[in-house]
């Protein structure tokens, strides 16, 4: 899946949530699916609104390919969404056969950061915080810290982008659980700094509401140890 | 005794060995064999000196042995410069011996591919007590001992810095410059492949040594990331290190997967984590030398107001941008001040109003008299002493001022000439960091002022 370095593997979303899970890292509710039983099982277990990813090696970047589907309210929807899903990635030649979907919760709407870690060769697992999307590009603000790190300097390093005047309440809106997301960012480091095979992991975005926060995506890249 | 313990030990024998033996040792002049036994020679060194080559009997007047295990006992250290397959018979010897220390010169390991060799040499040395400087390295110099066993030159000004390089040409540029200058330095160290010693080891070493107030590191990249991470956790903020590490274009090529991992490229991780660790970043040879040089002579600011006093206007608004451009202050000089100068100079053509203090003078004793009184209101973190023009005799005049003054002053001399030239040697001998150009002057000083910041912040955190 990577010509560079074959052995670096992208960990299939339900692992790396599960990855997640076990460092009190919330992720939204979801289920594994294989057809349309499946999908109806799931949705009445989660409820909706829905979103539905397509869980497969063979996708990546699964947005780019119409492999992610969002807002879907009801069964019907849900039933005509998978039909899309599977239409979308037989355009770009993939073989649906036994594709997996992964049923998700639909998170309520927030502000967007992005929450991430790379092993740098000098320094080890080093964090990142930024605004969410794109704009962590666009803008070039997000700062870096190598871990690990205590939680002063978790939030000195928040303090030292510009998204943090979001979470502190920009322009009159209410200020944003920072508590909530120095705890995901504490988290995460502990675990880059346990788990040395990790070699990349991106959340993004993370939701940070009034109260609490969470990872609505998570690309996690493991280094395959020869 | 512990790891570190023993590391620190066996570092002090290798710079301060008093018996000492070249392996490899060489009558052919264009021979690093040779060249070793010159430089050592030259620099003066005066212990007991040896070579080892089966067919000489002296060279330079060194008494040469067949083999190592002929060697006196006192022999603790060994230069080894022999080809690349008898290096581990060599360590053998050297074993039996008790020899402590190995600089081991050598090249033709791991830098070619050849990593099995290195690990040769680990297995041969386990469970000695000899540790071992490189390989693939042109040698070091400490000037403590008058020890100069490098092959690029010969040095003999001594001086409060350290210098550890993965290049033998960098250690060796920065170390001319402080000759040059009459910074000098205490001891440079080539690392090499760091099969054994490695970067934080020496890190570790300098920030204990005494003659040692700035440790210049020069590295591409660490032996045991995890080790200099720690390293890094402890000392730069005990005594000042000023990194300059090559990579800051990040050309080469990435894997990275991951968002994360392509906007947080390598250099942005390095340029960050300097900021978290209290690292005094470089970005270039030169102020890789301005830096270590202010840090080994000077005291750092503890505040952004910097006090001026000048030989020339035009000079004093070049140094005046840079000063404000890196967040420095130029406080107001107190009214009461600004009279006994006027009063006590009476110098025509001189502003005493504002800060920079324009002063056109050539004599020495009027820096001092302003000085003095400036110093006397103490309403300044740092003094900038600008010399526009050849002032003969500044360099007197300069302990007076050093003794006097409680906060770190800085000397720009230029367009000196001849005078200007004595004066800024002798005055760095005394200890004041002083620069060729205002724009060196004050980064150095914004560099030391954005250190002392750090620790203030991290003794803060502690309390």
């Amino acid at each position: 899946m990577n010509s560079l370095n074959p052995n670096l593997i992208h960990l299939p979303e339900p692992r790396a949530a599960l990855l997640l899970s076990k460092y009190n890292i919330a992720y939204p509710a979801h289920a594994l699916a294989e057809n349309l039983e499946g999908l109806f099982i799931a949705a009445e277990k989660i409820g909706y609104p829905l979103v539905l990813k397509v869980v497969s090696d063979q996708v990546v970047h699964k947005s780019d390919l119409g492999g992610v589907i969002l807002n879907i309210n009801d069964d019907d929807a849900l039933a005509s969404s998978y039909q899309i899903l599977l239409n979308n990635l037989e355009k770009h030649s993939i073989d649906t056969k036994n594709i997996q979907v992964m049923v998700c919760r639909q998170e309520k709407p927030g502000w967007e950061f992005v929450v991430g870690v790379t092993r740098d060769d000098l320094f080890g697992p080093t964090l990142l915080f930024g605004l969410g999307g794109i704009y962590v590009e666009l803008f070039n603000d997000f700062a870096l810290r190598v871990c690990p790190l205590n939680r002063k300097e978790v939030f000195t390093m928040i303090e030292e982008t510009k998204a943090s005047k979001i979470l502190n309440g920009f322009r009159g809106e209410p200020s944003l659980d920072i508590d909530s997301i120095v705890d995901l960012m504490l988290n995460l480091s502990i675990l880059v700094v346990e788990d040395s095979t990790i070699k990349e992991i991106d959340l993004n975005p993370v939701r940070v509401y009034r109260n609490g926060c969470i990872a609505l995506d998570a690309r996690v890249i493991v280094e395959k140890q020869v | 005794m512990n790891t570190t313990n023993k590391t620190a030990s066996a570092i002090h024998t290798i710079l301060n060995t008093k018996s000492l033996a070249v392996v490899g040792a060489s009558a052919n002049r264009d021979k690093w064999g040779y060249m070793f036994i010159e430089n050592i020679i030259a620099g003066g060194y005066e212990g007991e000196l040896y070579g080892v080559n089966p067919r000489e009997k002296e060279i330079l007047g060194v008494k040469i042995f067949s083999s190592v295990k002929d060697l006196p006992d006192s022999v603790d250290t060994l230069i080894v410069c022999v080809p690349v397959n008898s290096v581990v018979d060599v360590i053998n010897q050297a074993k039996q011996k008790r020899v402590k220390g190995i600089i081991l010169i050598t090249s033709g390991y791991r830098e070619v591919g050849n990593n099995a060799m290195e690990n040769d040499i680990l297995k041969e040395i386990k469970g000695s007590e000899i540790m071992i400087v490189g390989p693939n390295i042109a040698g070091l110099n400490h000037l403590p001992n008058k020890f100069n066993p490098n092959v690029t030159k010969v040095f003999n000004t001594k001086g409060p810095m350290s210098i550890i390089s993965q290049s033998g040409s960098v250690s060796a540029i920065i170390a001319e410059w402080a000759e040059d200058d009459g910074v000098g330095f205490n001891s440079l160290i080539n690392l090499g492949n760091q099969i054994d010693l490695c970067e934080s080891d020496f890190i570790n070493y300098f920030s204990k040594d005494e003659t040692t107030k700035s440790i210049l590191l020069y590295i591409e990249g660490p032996k045991e990331p995890s080790r200099f991470l720690e390293t890094l956790r402890e000392i730069p903020v005990i005594k000042p290190i000023v990194v300059y590490k090559p990579g800051k274009t990040e050309q080469g090529f990435k894997t990275a997967l991951s968002h994360t991992a392509s906007i947080a490229g390598d250099d942005k991780i390095f340029s960050s984590a300097c900021q978290q660790f209290g690292l005094v970043r470089a970005f270039d040879l030169e102020s890789f030398y301005d830096y270590g040089k202010y840090f080994c002579l000077a005291d750092i600011p503890e505040g952004n107001k910097v006090m001026v006093i000048s030989s020339s206007g035009g000079l004093a608004s070049i140094l005046v941008d840079e000063i404000i451009q890196y967040g420095f202050e130029l406080p107001q000089i107190p009214l009461q001040a600004v009279q006994e100068l006027n009063k006590s100079l009476a110098l025509p053509g001189s502003n005493f109003n504002n800060n920079p203090v324009d002063m056109p003078s050539f004599l020495p004793d009027n820096y001092y008299n302003a000085f003095k009184i400036v110093n006397k209101y103490d309403f300044a973190d740092a003094y900038v002493i600008l010399l526009a023009d050849p002032v003969p005799g500044i360099e007197q005049i300069m302990p007076k001022i050093k003794e006097e003054c409680k906060k770190p002053i800085v000397v720009v001399y230029i367009g000196g000439g001849s005078a200007g030239k004595l004066g800024t040697h002798e005055m760095i001998k005394q200890g004041i960091p002083v620069y060729p150009t205002p724009e060196r002057a004050v980064r150095s000083l914004a560099k030391a002022l954005w250190y002392s910041n750090f620790r203030r912040a991290f003794s803060d955190e502690q309390s």
